[in-house]
């Protein structure tokens, strides 16, 4: 099968109507004219369209914009946002959707609620559902001559529940090392109240829902290679600090002293992030926590620090007795590592252009990256070429390419289907 | 390079244990434990594939998929050390498998893709499997107790009673393994403290009377004996011991013959006891744990021997750990000293020399701190020292600082000889700085040859190491400029003085690969002033020195007003 096959392709479109249903309408509308443009395929070969969110939006409402253009069957997921990337803009578009067509590719989908109660068997549930009445399992997938994966399962999930890692941990235990995972964690424009998850069409019921407490999947096999590059571009602060205390995301102490005197201190921090719990948190987005990894330091995001008991708050529990290093980035080491995990992705492609990319970029990286969030657009465009792009700002990334770890704070993950 | 080596041993040693204990206790049964021991060794070894397989069957596997755990291969790698498995879409993996203890034939078991598995990595999943094994025995015996309860009504007492034992045995077991755990990954605690914790646990959970831990020539605790036995004890090792350390396996007497080799243990005599080994990494024997029993009717069961061989296991990762850690503060103390210091004289560099100049000016700032205490420890300290003294002096300000640290404020006596006002807070100490640059270097160098010049440097190097005092900061600042870092003298003249003993000291004939050499040195020296950054002052050190080189080279000159408008 030649590269430049019709047999599957993607198409990108955006929108920033205020009426969800229209949005998500001209949304569709874009992505096909796209894609027509390009193939001169239409609405009745699409297998998957995924939408990322604005908060603001009614995402019921917005399931309906979307089936005025995708029959009833078709394959529907999507989650609320915390900033949706879209292609060519580099802004915030409200609303941004990526169709995928073709007989290339083959999709199956599936949701579990449960989240926060229990966050392994939520994710397990998921994975047995995308891989049930399967006479073959997972990674008996026709593998490219080459070795390079297939497939791959996206997960979407509610970014305000449960522990991600042992989500990831329970789809793992389905899907095994042959499957690839990526995905984000859904937001609500950082109001932290909460998000939402949408999934309809084919295999996941009747009626398109708009759920909450969930993660929803995503199985993607495709006639071509998957790439998946993960980069955050923090390094190292000082030596390496064990972690003396912790109770699941709170760290009391490194080292053996206070956590947050340690961290204070190793970071020279200025006068009033000492004081001003504002202040500390702003100065915390650009200093995480990172344990250390077999190929890459995970990343773990600092939320907040309690100044009376001088404790640091994460955004993921860390282990008691671990190694970990304080870190920094700054603009330029946050750009290179989005530019790096944009070549990693295309780069396993093993040379034939992507067809489509799907970002999911930490919202404490553009908050870190500031102004320049629009350039690291630009450069992630520039990077994987002139290809549909969509992607959005999460609470957590989720990308599972070794071992079993799979959940990331402040990291770029990117997707790339050939 | 190798710093991130012993850094992510490290981790690795102290880290994972603690959590995987945590996971296997939290299980309610042996499948539970099973499907958690599984993923906790794979998430432990950051590998792809956790198994565990017990009497030739794989009662648990993560990393394959549901359907595909080639479950022949996995039992054909716990045969075989050196085996490997070929994971689909991921590559092939190197196996590592822990046999799970004796009770129970079977194997903790996890395979990774492209990262081979390191010494420290097998002994910690060895220690793994032990938790493990240990785990079950205690479920199966919970389980069999349950059974048990089911089919005996007019028994249901005592073995509630037996349940509730042994739940209370499991917790406490756990909790004491935590805690010896928390040790071990505390980079603080002496090690001498969790053999000793090692040993109490392990008299205390078996409950028998004595427990013997002996760890290399040197190390012995002991729990259960009193002082004069053990002295007795420590003074040699016991027969069981002795051959549980040359078999390599546990050892157990369970009918101690009287006056059999225990007669130091004390009175009542040993009746029962059980050695294990310490195997450090799996393989190399350090020592062993010995329990014994002085009860008359106590036999050691194989639980109370999986129990032991857990805990020498535990205490094979202390001293492992602790070596790994040595190791990691050397190889942080090489680099650091290498950083900070000229390789050719062994002197510290000129970052350094600046560092501890600040910090020397900074202690004299702050009038209750001792300056020069610190100094002479290496760069990365003394500058760390020089950020804390930042820190400290605001709150040095009250009436402590007296007089003597106000900026402006006339002092009586430490009027240096051009009208400054040198740093003298306390005691009439001050801070001064020698800038010495030999003479005709450059010649010695061409007539010589660079080895007679490079044998210059180390000597002169040496013999100002050698005329300074302790605290005192002797650096080569590049080429053939020294400086030295006075850092409480008495005065300019003290320092003068100092420099001229150190100029006939450096300026002594010396023989250098067979060639008999002059040197000549010319010193300058300048005293700190209020207000002095470590620049400024080895600036007026450097005009002074200029002068010297003016004057016809080979003295000493003092800065004095003025000479910056000479030198210009």
């Amino acid at each position: 099968m030649s590269w430049d096959d019709t047999t599957r392709w993607c198409a990108a479109g955006a929108s920033v109507l205020g009426d969800s249903a229209g949005a998500a309408e001209e949304a569709v509308r874009r992505a096909l004219a796209q894609a027509t443009g390009d193939t001169g395929v239409g609405a009745d070969q699409v297998v998957l369209a995924v939408a990322f969110v604005s908060a603001a939006h009614d995402l019921a409402a917005v399931a309906t914009g979307l089936r005025r253009l995708l029959a009833a069957d078709v394959p529907v997921v999507g989650c609320t946002t915390a900033g949706e990337i879209a292609e060519a803009t580099g802004r915030d578009s409200d609303l941004a959707v990526m169709l995928f067509g073709g007989s290339g590719f083959s999709v199956r989908t599936a949701w579990a609620t449960g989240l926060g109660e229990d966050s392994a068997g939520t994710g397990q549930r998921v994975a047995e559902l995308l891989y049930a009445d399967e006479d073959v399992d997972p990674g008996v997938i026709e593998e490219a001559e080459d070795g390079g994966p297939r497939e791959v399962v996206m997960l979407l999930s509610d970014g305000l529940a449960g522990d991600q890692q042992a989500m990831v941990t329970g789809v793992y235990r389905v899907t095994g090392a042959p499957v690839p995972l990526v995905g984000g964690c859904a937001g609500d424009d950082l109001v932290m109240s909460a998000t939402y998850q949408l999934i309809g069409g084919a295999g996941s019921g009747p009626t398109d829902r708009v759920l909450r407490d969930s993660v929803v999947g995503v199985r993607l096999r495709s006639d071509g290679p998957i790439g998946i590059g993960v980069r955050h571009g923090w390094t190292r602060v000082g030596g390496p600090l064990v972690v003396t205390a912790a109770e699941g995301s709170s760290v009391s102490s490194l080292d053996g002293r206070p956590a947050l005197d340690a961290y204070l201190q190793v970071l020279d921090a200025p006068e009033q992030a000492r004081t001003d719990p504002a202040a500390f948190t702003r100065f915390a987005l650009n200093h995480p926590l990172g344990i250390a990894g077999r190929s890459q330091d995970l990343v773990r995001f600092v939320t907040g620090a309690d100044f009376e008991a001088r404790t640091l708050k994460l955004v993921a529990p860390v282990p008691q007795g671990g190694l970990t290093w304080i870190m920094t980035g700054d603009v330029d080491s946050v750009l290179s590592a989005s530019e790096e995990a944009c070549r990693l992705a295309v780069e396993a492609l093993e040379g034939r252009p992507a067809r489509g990319v799907i970002a999911f970029d930490c919202i404490a990286r553009r908050a870190a990256l500031g102004e320049d969030s629009d350039e690291e657009i630009r450069r992630i465009g520039e990077r994987v070429g002139d290809v549909p792009l969509i992607g959005f700002y999460t609470y957590g990334e989720i990308a599972r390419t070794r071992g079993m770890g799979g959940f990331h704070n402040q990291t770029l993950v990117v997707l790339a289907v050939a | 390079m190798i710093r991130d080596d012993l850094q992510s041993l490290t981790a690795w040693t102290t880290q994972q244990l603690v959590a995987f204990l945590g996971s296997v206790s939290a299980a309610r049964d042996e499948t539970a434990a099973m499907q958690s021991a599984a993923e906790g060794v794979a998430i432990a070894a950051d590998a792809e594939v956790g198994a565990v397989i017990v009497d030739g069957v794989v009662r648990s596997c993560i990393g394959f998929g549901r359907h595909r755990v080639p479950a022949d291969a996995l039992l054909a790698a716990c045969r075989d050390s050196a085996a490997t498995v070929e994971i689909p879409g991921a590559g092939r993996a190197e196996v590592l498998a822990a046999e799970l203890g004796r009770n129970r034939p079977g194997h903790l078991l996890t395979a990774r893709v492209g990262a081979p598995f390191a010494a420290a990595e097998r002994g910690m999943i060895n220690a793994m499997a032990d938790v493990l094994g240990l785990a079950l025995d205690v479920l199966s015996a919970l389980e069999s107790e349950r059974a048990a309860r089911q089919l005996s009504e007019q028994h249901t007492r005592q073995v509630t009673e037996l349940l509730r034992t042994l739940r209370e045995q499991r917790q406490l077991t756990l909790s004491r393994f935590s805690r010896i755990q928390h040790l071990i990954a505390d980079r603080d605690c002496p090690l001498e403290q969790v053999l000793d914790e090692i040993t109490a646990t392990a008299g205390e959970l078996v409950e028998c009377d004595v427990s013997v831990l002996r760890v290399g020539p040197d190390s012995v605790s002991t729990y259960g004996l009193d002082d004069a036995a053990a002295a007795a004890v420590r003074s040699g090792a016991d027969e069981l011991g002795t051959r549980a350390e040359r078999c390599g396996i546990p050892v157990v007497d369970n009918d101690v013959a009287v006056g059999s080799g225990f007669a130091c243990f004390g009175e009542p005599s040993i009746r029962s006891a059980l050695a294990v080994p310490v195997l450090l990494r799996g393989s190399e024997t350090i020592g062993h744990l010995l329990l014994a029993s002085r009860h008359p009717d106590h036999r050691f069961t194989t639980l109370e021997e999986a129990l032991a061989t857990s805990l020498a296991e535990h205490a094979a990762l202390a001293v492992q750990d602790a070596q790994t850690v040595d190791a990691l503060r050397k190889a942080l103390s090489d680099a650091q000293h290498r950083a900070s210091h000229d390789p050719l004289t062994g002197l510290a560099n000129r970052a350094t020399f600046l560092s501890a100049l600040e910090s020397a000016l900074a202690h004299q700032e702050s009038p209750e701190s001792a300056p020069g205490a610190d100094a002479e420890t290496s760069s990365v300290e003394v500058g760390d020292q020089a950020g804390d003294q930042v820190d400290a002096a605001p709150g040095l300000d009250d009436g402590a600082s007296g007089e003597a640290g106000v900026p402006g404020e006339e002092s009586t006596d430490d009027e240096s000889s051009d009208g400054r006002r040198t740093r003298s807070p306390r005691g009439g100490e001050t801070t001064c700085v020698l800038y010495i640059d030999l003479d005709y270097f450059k010649q010695i160098n061409d007539t010589h040859g660079h080895l007679v010049g490079d044998q210059l440097l180390v000597v002169t190097a040496s013999r100002l190491r050698h005329g300074v005092r302790e605290g005192d900061v002797v650096a080569r600042l590049g080429g053939d400029e020294f400086a030295v870092l006075l850092t409480s003298v008495a005065d300019e003249q003290q320092a003068q003085a100092i420099a001229q003993r150190l100029y006939l000291a450096v300026t002594r004939p010396a023989q250098l690969h067979g060639e008999s050499v002059w040197p000549s040195a010319s010193f300058g020296v300048a005293a700190a002033v209020p207000d002095d950054t470590p620049i400024s002052v080895i600036t007026r050190a450097d005009l002074a020195l200029y002068e010297a080189k003016r004057r016809g080279r080979g003295q000493v000159a003092v800065y004095r007003a003025g000479m910056g408008e000479s030198a210009a």
